[in-house]
């Protein structure tokens, strides 16, 4: 947790201090840099859809390691956005996702409860976030803050329940342009999501494609 | 290019500002509820002096209790604090910073007498340890001699206080100044779930066993516990619906109480400090076998945590009568436990759970009612425990006194507010998690309540009361546990079969 709050500080300052590099960027637009130049190109807005795909590595430890017998903490996060691309600098978008977080299994002794055995767990979560995200140069930093609903299934004694946790999250990320095309451009992104009412923290790395549905001059 | 960098630059300033806003609430939200408070309960580095000696008795702690006055310490415990005792605990309870010290006492091979232990303030990370030596030196010869003094006047500690872990050396000077009011059987100081806060530095999770456990060394004779029920119907010690990492720790922890079975509960989760999620069974077999307290207060979140509550608190009801039934009195525990009825909706739980219980020939539990005072009379309940915000009530509770009920307010933790409640309510018992604050308020302020002449049921019998020969002794018995009914003016069989 704490590691990922690291992470997540670092991610969050990069990306407070961009716009002022974003205003630096602008006479050396004028001046004629193609990279940073060629928004000016295109057309001035656009309704962006995008869709990602990554793995994932949420922080954490289970809460009994007497019980714990094994953790996967690597997932996958497949998510899609909507965006508009504006003529200014920030672009408000939406996002909604699913994280596949980890599984894990423990041996619980008999107790309270009855026999003991093997107890395995499953974590994913649902993300719904508004945010905003910036084009400087090549890289695309954006943020969210949104809802999670953090699921989780548990299968003990050869049964099967589910449980769910509304909480709030917050996200941070950084994409890089590698690829562009007419209205299609690929990314690769990396992310880190906080969910402080269930204590998960995730990072993830991933593939963006972005295309522009529709725009505007 | 002016006029370029000039339209760049409105946006991209307004952008900037924004930007930097989102992200620190952004980073605010993780970090919000992000653990608990650091506690740190300070040790000494060698074992201190405790480990070299003999550990006084029971019977000898009581020796200690008393009001007494610092001459030396004042910056840290105030001008006067109250000294009670527990099972191998000497309490010193002060209404500065709510702060206390829980102290060990041992009989040292030089015949002097320490009390050892560390000070808190719950509310700030603040603690150190503390080293008393007691005075004067035929009472500590007595002490050593396996002996109890006759009485605590006179009785002086002396010694130091620190910071952290850093020994002791600012000098800290008390005298024994009056008796104590009486307290045991008679007021309650109920530790809010159970002793602490969840944003207190007491280094327990709030409705733990551990913090039951604390709250009887730290100036509570009475616990407040939360109930809910796991899936499978398991009642356990939680305050909220859902897992919130304010309470609980654990990659695998997530969802409702009510979604999880026990097995699911203890196996994903762990309170905020590392402890179990108790059931109620556990943590009622805690306060009976490994405290002193005197009364708990079951407050029944939900209404499916009735009827298995109820079970498992006539269980130990009887076995604390049977206990107390046999001709050793030396094995004698009185505990007195209530039921409480929250909302409507739980009070036709608890109709239908007493007809569950009449028809599995089982007693039906002494209940309090939170909300409406008269429901305390008609339902035949033992006590009232309205919410503080309502007013000291003083007319109710002196209504219901009448009627042999007692009032137990929740939750106050405010010096004034404590003050105020206690002069002009005089209730039988404040929930509060500031136990030390409020047990020294009750002794400067209080009036030790009256017992209503065996009509007041769940009133805990005199619990571990001192020998005659130390003070203080509580000044009037009181009924065993279970008790009767209350008086029921309605002509209604509220209870049933009770006891």
């Amino acid at each position: 947790m704490r590691a990922g709050l690291v992470a997540y500080r670092g991610v969050a300052l990069v990306f407070a201090l961009a716009p002022s590099l974003a205003a630096q960027e602008a006479p050396v637009a004028e001046s004629g840099n193609a990279a940073a130049g060629a928004r000016e190109h295109e057309p001035t807005s656009s309704l962006e859809l995008s869709a990602a795909l990554g793995p994932s590595l949420v922080f954490g430890e289970p809460a009994n390691p007497a019980f714990s017998e094994s953790v996967g903490r690597v997932g996958v996060e497949l998510a899609g956005a909507i965006a508009y691309r504006s003529s200014y600098f920030v672009d408000p978008r939406l996002e909604v996702g699913y994280a596949w977080l980890a599984h894990g299994r423990s041996e619980l002794p008999s107790g309270p409860w009855g026999d003991g055995g093997a107890l395995k767990q499953q974590l994913g979560t649902w993300l719904i976030s508004p945010g905003i995200s910036a084009d400087i140069w090549r890289f695309r930093p954006r943020i969210g803050i949104g809802l999670s609903i953090v699921s989780q299934s548990n299968d003990f004694a050869g049964q099967t329940h589910s449980s769910t946790q509304l909480s709030l999250l917050s996200q941070a990320g950084l994409g890089f342009q590698v690829f562009e095309a007419d209205s299609l451009r690929i990314d690769a992104d990396a992310r880190i999501v906080g969910i402080p009412g269930a204590d998960l923290t995730f990072m993830s790395v991933g593939i963006v494609g972005r295309w522009d549905a529709v725009s505007f001059r | 290019m002016n006029s370029r960098l000039a339209s760049l630059a409105v946006p991209a300033c307004s952008t900037l500002l924004l930007t930097l806003g989102l992200a620190a609430s952004a980073g605010l939200t993780m970090q919000g509820c992000e653990s608990a408070p650091d506690a740190h309960i300070p040790g000494f580095s060698d074992g201190g002096l405790l480990r070299e000696g003999r550990p006084l008795s029971r019977e000898q702690l009581y020796a200690f209790e008393g009001g007494f006055d610092l001459t030396e310490g004042s910056d840290l415990l105030g001008d006067d604090l109250s000294i009670r005792t527990t099972i191998g605990t000497v309490s010193l309870l002060t209404d500065k910073e709510a702060g206390f010290a829980a102290l060990g006492a041992a009989c040292l091979p030089d015949d002097r007498v320490v009390l050892e232990g560390y000070w808190q303030y719950p509310t700030r990370a603040e603690s150190g340890l503390v080293r008393l030596f007691v005075g004067p030196e035929d009472v500590a010869h007595q002490l050593c001699m396996g002996q109890t003094p006759a009485a605590a006047a006179g009785l002086e500690l002396t010694g130091s206080y620190g910071e952290d872990d850093d020994f002791p050396r600012v000098p800290l000077a008390l005298h024994w100044a009056r008796e104590l009011k009486p307290w045991r059987g008679r007021f309650f100081t109920v530790a809010h779930h159970g002793a602490c806060e969840a944003t207190d530095h007491c280094g327990v999770s709030q409705n733990s066993v551990e913090s039951i456990r604390l709250s009887d060394r730290i100036g509570s004779n009475a616990v407040e516990i939360d109930v809910r029920a796991t899936r499978d119907g398991i009642p356990v010690l939680f305050h909220d619906p859902g897992l919130s990492s304010a309470l609980v720790r654990g990659l695998f922890c997530n969802g409702k109480i009510s979604q999880l079975s026990l097995a699911e509960l203890r196996g994903n989760c762990a309170l905020r400090y590392g402890e179990t999620i108790p059931t109620v069974a556990e943590a009622l077999a805690a306060v009976v076998d490994s405290t002193e307290i005197e009364g708990v207060y079951l407050d029944v979140k939900v209404p499916e945590a009735m009827l298995p509550t109820t079970r498992i608190v006539n269980q130990v009801l009887s076995d604390l009568e049977r206990r107390n039934s046999n001709d050793d009195p030396s094995d004698d525990r009185h505990v007195g436990i209530v039921v409480a009825i929250v909302s409507d909706e739980n009070l036709q739980a608890w109709h239908s759970t007493k007809a569950a219980l009449q028809a599995e020939g089982l007693s039906v539990p002494p209940c309090l009612v939170e909300y409406d005072p008269d429901l305390v009379l008609s339902e035949g309940c033992v006590a009232w425990g309205p919410t503080w915000t309502g007013g000291p009530q003083t007319s109710e509770v002196e209504r219901l006194r009448q009627a042999g009920a007692m009032t137990v307010f929740w939750t106050i933790n405010q010096t004034d507010f404590i003050d105020q409640y206690l002069k002009r309510s005089m209730p039988n018992g404040i929930i509060s998690a500031r136990a030390a604050l409020l047990f020294h308020r009750y002794q400067k302020y209080g009036t030790p309540p009256e017992l209503a002449g065996g009509a007041m049921p769940a009133v805990p019998a005199v619990s571990g009361a001192p020998p005659e020969s130390a003070a203080p002794a509580p000044e009037a018995p009181a009924p065993a546990v279970p008790a009767p009914e209350a008086p029921d003016p309605g002509g209604a069989d509220p209870n049933g079969a009770q006891p």
